[in-house]
């Protein structure tokens, strides 16, 4: 199997196969940070593919390094330009129904058939609690939150990826965990078993 | 005791890892000496650790390229498309006003030639009226003394020519006499009312004044001095007067002109639309 460097070069000389197999290898990676910046699942598809799209014709842009930040950086760009995009023609988000007639919160995709029931749940309202508190947080605010935390950069990648200086991202940064302190407390039921006492100081 | 945003900013950055050793020793200083601190850097600890176990959601389908997709990005979308169109007919129109400006000028530059067809037909026309209306005709004496010199001036020569003139005379109408028979006709005509009794006198002042008549230039006479001709009175050819009026009703660059800048218009206005749709 060829490693990245190799498949980067093919698809330097226009090997769209070797650019789709970078595709399959962080395209989880790419829809989950669009998906916890905007926050809509139909936006965060388009976000992706716009940011692969843009990632093959900039592919002569990277000059070596690390290739997850300089594609984290791009995916950030597209994050950028959906939201506003979103936000100036708001969008309904369409739900499928179920069998009742009533629109299901959440598509199936979002359930692991190999998970129990119970832990689907858990997971699923887990993930929807902390969704909810990102979504309270400003874009900027967010985006570096995501970067460092979920997505686990350290501070200078993260300054790199949002062009932004060190400084700005630490105070962006501890500000942001703070907000998501005090609104993660309300969710307190949905939390895993020892981090429940989250807000009470 | 309250935490300042700056212990805060420390707060989050010693749970990073993130601090200088002067900063690291500071802060574990305090830590150990303030328990809001040492609570609060657990909470946020805590909400560290929440966002990590963030469930990782599942793609909801493959996002890999095809050739169709990368092509078809690169493709001329329609809005840049007739931006291009209105901006080319635009440059297009701009040349077209240029030459159009410049063909004006050079007809600017070649302006005597028309003019010597609407004076020689003013002056006709003028002539006649001045028959029928005695007030015109002190405008119209110069012209009758040019014609009495001419037919003096000309004498018996001129009279084998007098036919064919003559004959040029009748298909021209009334205007100028260029044959001694045509001329005979029109005084015997004249002889009888005060504007012909005025010619007779302009005839004798003219004979002194040796005036030149616009017929000279048809027939020279070679033996008389050269006359410097009025520019006005110069004979333009009948093929020419008719070219100049066959110019065409509609002229060709207002049409192109007309249509550069409806469709210079049309294409904006198109691109503009689609642009807003889009957005």
């Amino acid at each position: 199997m060829m490693d990245l460097q190799d498949q980067i070069k093919k698809s330097l000389a226009g090997d769209l196969e070797s650019f789709n197999q970078i595709i399959l290898s962080f395209q989880s990676l790419v829809y989950n940070q669009a998906y916890r910046i905007i926050g809509e699942p139909d936006a965060a598809a388009d976000a992706t593919q716009e940011a692969f799209i843009s990632a093959y014709k900039k592919l002569h842009t990277y000059r070596g390094g690390s290739f997850k930040s300089w594609l984290l950086r791009i995916v950030s760009n597209a994050c950028y330009d959906e939201y506003r995009r979103r936000k100036r023609k708001p969008v309904v988000p369409l739900y499928p129904e179920g069998d009742d007639g009533d629109e299901m919160e959440s598509a199936s995709w979002l359930e692991d058939p190999s998970e129990k029931p119970e832990d689907t749940l858990m997971r699923r309202e887990l993930s929807e609690a902390i969704q909810y508190c990102l979504d309270r947080l400003e874009y900027e605010f967010r985006t570096i939150v995501v970067l460092v935390d979920i997505q686990g950069l350290d501070y200078a990648t993260a300054a790199e990826v949002t062009d932004r200086p060190l400084g700005t991202v630490k105070s962006r940064l501890a500000r942001a965990r703070n907000n998501l302190k005090d609104c993660l407390q309300g969710f307190k039921e949905l939390l895993p078993q020892g981090l429940r006492h989250v807000g009470e100081v | 005791m309250k935490i300042s945003n700056r212990d805060w900013i420390q707060l989050s950055s010693y749970l990073d890892g993130e601090l200088n050793p002067r900063e690291l020793n500071k802060i574990e200083e305090r830590l150990k000496q303030e328990p809001v601190l040492q609570l609060a850097l657990e909470e946020m600890s805590q909400t560290k650790k929440i966002l990590q176990q963030t469930p990782k959601l599942k793609i909801p389908r493959n996002f890999i390229l095809t050739p169709v997709m990368v092509g078809a990005k690169t493709r001329l979308r329609p809005a840049r498309g007739y931006r291009l169109v209105s901006a080319l007919m635009t440059f297009l129109l701009i040349g077209v006003l240029v030459l159009d400006f410049g063909r004006f000028f050079m007809i600017g530059a070649m302006a005597p030639a028309a003019p010597k067809e609407v004076m020689l037909e003013a002056v006709s026309d003028s002539m006649v009226e001045a028959l029928e209306e005695p007030a015109l005709m002190e405008a119209e004496g110069d012209m009758e003394a040019d014609r009495a010199v001419a037919e003096t001036e000309a004498g018996a020569p001129q009279e084998e020519e007098a036919p064919a003139v003559a004959a040029e005379a009748v298909e021209e109408g009334e205007s100028v006499g260029f044959s001694q028979e045509a001329e005979s006709k029109s005084t015997e005509e004249r002889s009888t009312d005060t504007a012909a009794n005025q010619v007779d006198e302009w005839q004798e002042e003219a004979d002194v004044e040796e005036l030149v008549l616009p017929s000279q230039t048809f027939t020279p006479d070679i033996t008389s001095p050269p006359v410097p001709v009025p520019p006005t009175m110069e004979f333009v050819p009948d093929e020419e007067i008719h070219k100049l009026e066959r110019i065409p009703a509609i002229d060709p660059f207002r049409v192109l002109e007309i249509i550069l800048g409806f469709g210079a218009i049309s294409f904006g206005i198109a691109a503009w639309v689609i642009r807003r749709k889009r957005s």
